[in-house]
């Protein structure tokens, strides 16, 4: 085949598509330069068919915000969750998020329990957990914990002890930031994961004293490598013992110390000095202005949207520092800001392959069948979406925003909303067979009635008008009777739409 | 000497459109610019062939003659009459013996004691550092996407990156572009359910509601719509390649030979010589991390090695596309000198790489690294990697390698300036 016949037939096989981009694509990426030069000209007012004007419509409803948030605060809803929550009204649905303790989530722990925890299963009972909570908003400060505060099983080994990290983390996920980090420094699996076990006096190993300045609590910028060296002095002395148990297998102690192996001279750290040890450290690093805008920056861009100025921080930054550094006081601040709730904010995030998948699996009330949805595909789903729990790609996390889409992740979450809605060519599992009536109860015998359904539940009944009609238009018209392949042809479309991708 | 200036002005079919265009959208911008005859700015693929796990560049290029190989390894030392003697100094393991033929063609050069100063003994840490080409940690884009967002193919090529395996290696990595990592063709498609009786309104459906969505305040919308599109493309453009390819050789039976096979595909995809959509190629081959029983295992992983790149380099000369082609090896760090206790070797530094490929000048260069001067036990790297990579960006890829790693390195002349 020559050069041209591959283009020609590449032409061919996506002729409609071809038609139908041929004038769009050139138009959206004008839409993009016009957005980035300001829209000086109005042009985009004709593109974008008012869709700005729509999201700022849309948040105007209270069901809208109320969706908004829980896919910020938590992992999306399931049918009763909706009902719940709308039924609650915006104000006690964020009192009932943040005041979560005294929601009763035993259910769901008990669930997560019965996975095994071995290599396999240690993702997966915290998958099983997410899907299942009634406490959304811990389960997502314990996944953002995770992505900031980062260990790899890979590097671990010990399934026990990235779980004992994880439950340090769904414990104390609202505690205060140097709560937070003088209980992760004296984590096992977080001594490992950047070597503070072992570290000496005579060669102390500056690992986790530099991921703490740099990625854990100040920010590049803020600190020297003289800081970093240091601080790393601090936290000699450390060790967690090793023990053999099997062949391959082995586990770890408790961290004891031995003062022999401490450096018990004067460190200088940021401008103070004393014989410091690992909480002085932190102490001094969370008195550093840098720190609270790090902290804060951080979870606003996790929870609004990522990118904001210094002004638009400043209120939650004097929240988080006249609480005593709480985070539980500023996750709740932004919340319940006008901030959360602007079109900047709404669907500015890409949910992460976890968030992506737990939601369709609650959006079709497949929650019962977590373990044996992730299961198929050789269990390699969500690492085709590029998101092992436990196994972040580095220290730094993952990076997110537009890093979790490419061509090969995009169909590793669109194969998944086919695999959920019932079209892969495994048969379902048990579990989530069992459960695969999408909406018990629910009338969805024509088109209408489905994305009366659905589009609420799951897309915020915001969608462009030619969605809508593209919709109508597979079903054969809104008032058409729908086969049983139509309405699992329907319910994949909506839960493959674009702004399902956007949190 | 290519100026950032002549790049990208070779290479960004429109550049008046503005440079606040993410090159996400190249394809966007490619299809703004229809009649433009601007092509990509080199014909030239390189594949690239991760060792991974730190390999024995001692038991792999052998300094036979010197008394000190048998000193320091004791029990792993290959034997004199197995290994494959390739000049007065050094022989090949037993297992390249498909290599030497590639060398005894002219057409193998291989660098040694290739490393960086300071070196890092930590698998992750070390990989790192070779995709980022960054030493110090600083960096989180990896090499080769640094030079694909310089990259915007007029042709529009949905394939012009493609990584074989479950992830993106990191010198794939890049907040602006999105190359493609394929774990196999069976799963880089978009399924369909099963037992719908119209799988075709369905796909086109969903394609619709990916270009229907276009709100002004989010820069997601394009993005979301050029990967579907993109990645719907690429899939019909490798299972068509896929379908119509005649291989030239019979592939071994590895993961690396079926990656390679499918990149070779992809190369005669273009059709004539040349016309290779694809710019960077990445396979990988792990398990080089012999702590313990290295023999068997090194045996094994260099025979793979070796019988892949060579079926895989008979198979592109076969169909005309040798002379475009250029495969690279690398690995995270070479080890320790001295063997350990359990006929293993411990993490070193410096390792040889190998390059492939008609227009190389076969040979050896870089220093050999020298067993009477070692550095805690490791052989002491003596030309730094990043001098090889600036050499095939320069030389080969034609992009301009100041740029792509952030300082100037000194070129080796495998390949003609």
């Amino acid at each position: 085949m020559t050069a041209q016949q591959t283009r020609e037939s590449l032409l061919k096989t996506s002729t409609t598509r071809r038609a139908i981009l041929g004038g769009s694509i050139a138009a959206a990426s004008v839409a993009v330069t016009y957005a980035a030069l300001g829209d000086k000209f109005g042009i985009l007012d004709g593109l974008s068919s008012g869709s700005t004007r729509s999201d700022a419509d849309a948040l105007k409803k209270e069901s809208v915000r109320i969706n908004h948030l829980l896919r910020r605060a938590g992992f999306g809803v399931s049918r009763e969750e909706y009902d719940h929550y709308q039924s609650l009204g915006l104000k006690a649905t964020i009192d009932e998020l943040v005041n979560y303790t005294s929601v009763d989530d035993s259910a769901a722990e008990t669930l997560a329990g019965q996975i095994p925890l071995d290599r396999q299963g240690l993702p997966t009972r915290w998958l099983v957990r997410m899907a299942n909570t009634k406490r959304p908003l811990q389960e997502k400060m314990t996944l953002f914990w995770h992505g900031l505060l980062t260990s790899q099983i890979s590097v671990v080994q010990v399934p026990e002890m990235m779980e004992r990290q994880n439950n340090f983390f769904r414990a104390n996920a609202m505690a205060t930031f140097p709560e937070i980090l003088k209980g992760i420094s004296m984590d096992p699996a977080m001594m490992i994961y950047l070597d503070i076990s072992g570290s000496q006096r005579r060669a102390p190993n500056e690992n986790y004293a530099r991921e703490l300045m740099e990625l854990f609590a100040l920010g590049i910028g803020n600190y020297t490598e003289q800081d970093i060296r240091e601080a790393a002095r601090a936290f000699t002395g450390w060790f967690v013992p090793r023990r053999r148990t099997g062949n391959n297998d082995f586990e770890y102690d408790e961290p004891t110390f031995r003062p022999n192996l401490f450096d018990g001279g004067t460190k200088t750290v940021l401008g103070r000095s004393g014989n410091f040890r690992p909480e002085d450290v932190i102490d001094i690093i969370v008195e550093q202005p840098a720190s609270a805008s790090f902290i804060v920056g951080k979870l606003f861009a996790f929870f609004a949207y990522p990118g904001a100025d210094e002004q638009t921080l400043k209120p939650f930054v004097d929240t988080y520092l006249g609480s005593g550094k709480s985070i539980g006081a500023t996750v709740e601040a932004i919340l319940r800001s006008d901030e959360m709730y602007s079109p900047r904010a709404y669907r500015s995030i890409v949910r992460s392959p976890v968030e992506y998948a737990v939601a369709a699996i609650k959006a079709l009330g497949l929650q019962g069948g977590v373990a044996g949805l992730v299961a198929q595909n050789r269990g390699q789903t969500l690492a085709q979406m590029g998101q092992v729990l436990y196994e972040p790609p580095n220290v730094a996390g993952w990076p997110g925003g537009e890093t979790w889409l490419n061509s090969a992740t995009m169909f590793a979450r669109l194969n998944f909303i086919n695999l959920v809605t019932g079209g892969a060519p495994q048969p379902a599992p048990r579990g989530a067979r069992q459960q695969s009536q999408p909406a018990p109860g629910a009338n969805l015998g024509t088109a209408a009635q489905a994305l009366d359904y659905y589009l609420p539940l799951v897309l915020d009944d915001n969608v462009p008008e030619e969605a809508r009609r593209v919709l109508l238009d597979y079903a054969g018209g809104p008032d058409a009777p729908l086969s049983p392949e139509q309405l699992r042809g329907l319910v994949y479309l909506i839960l493959a739409s674009p702004q399902f991708h956007l949190a | 000497m290519i100026t950032r200036r002549d790049f990208v002005q070779q290479s960004l079919a429109v550049v008046s459109l503005g440079l606040a265009v993410p090159s996400v959208f190249s394809k966007a911008v490619a299809a703004a610019a229809e009649e433009s005859s601007v092509r990509s700015v080199s014909g030239k693929t390189l594949i690239v062939v991760q060792m991974a796990g730190g390999v024995d560049g001692l038991n792999t290029v052998i300094p036979y003659r010197d008394l000190n190989y048998r000193r320091y390894r004791n029990e792993l030392a290959i034997t004199e009459s197995d290994m494959i003697p390739v000049n007065d100094r050094a022989a090949f393991h037993p297992s390249f013996s498909r290599m030497k033929e590639i060398l005894d063609a002219g057409k193998l050069a291989v660098i040694e004691g290739v490393g960086y100063q300071n070196p890092n003994f930590s698998h992750f840490k070390a990989m790192d550092i070779w995709q980022f080409a960054d030493p110090e940690g600083k960096v989180n884009e990896g090499w080769l996407g640094r030079y694909f967002e310089g990259l915007t193919d007029a042709e529009g090529h949905p394939l012009t990156g493609l990584s074989y395996g479950n992830r993106l290696p990191e010198a794939f990595q890049s907040d602006k572009v999105s190359i493609p990592a394929v774990a196999s063709l069976e799963s880089f498609q978009l399924q369909n359910a099963v037992g719908d009786p119209n799988p075709d309104l369905r796909r086109t459906s969903l394609m619709k509601l990916y270009d229907v969505y276009r709100p002004a305040n989010t820069r997601f919308a394009a993005l979301l719509d050029t990967t579907l599109d993109n990645a719907y493309r690429s899939s019909i453009q490798l299972s068509e390649a896929h379908s119509n390819y005649k291989p030239a050789v019979t592939y071994p039976q590895s993961s690396l030979a079926t990656g390679m096979r499918l990149l070779a595909e992809l190369i005669d995809s273009g059709g004539q010589p040349g016309a290779s959509p694809l710019r960077v190629g990445h396979v990988f081959i792990g398990g080089f991390d012999t702590h313990t029983n290295q023999p068997n295992t090194l045996t094994r992983l260099l025979r793979e090695t070796s019988e892949a790149i060579h079926a895989f380099w008979t198979d592109v000369n076969a169909h005309g596309h040798g002379d475009d082609v250029l495969i690279m090896t690398w690995s995270e760090f070479g080890r320790r000198a001295g063997e350990n206790a359990q006929a293993g070797t411990d993490h070193g530094w410096a390792v040889p790489m190998f390059v492939v490929g008609n227009q190389v000048k076969g040979g050896f260069y870089g220093e050999p690294p020298s067993l009477s001067s070692l550095d805690n036990g490791n052989l002491r790297f003596t030309t730094d990697f990043r001098s090889v990579y600036a050499t095939i960006l320069e030389r080969w890829l034609k992009a301009p390698a100041d740029d792509v790693l952030n300082g100037r390195f000194s070129q080796l002349n495998f390949l003609d300036a």
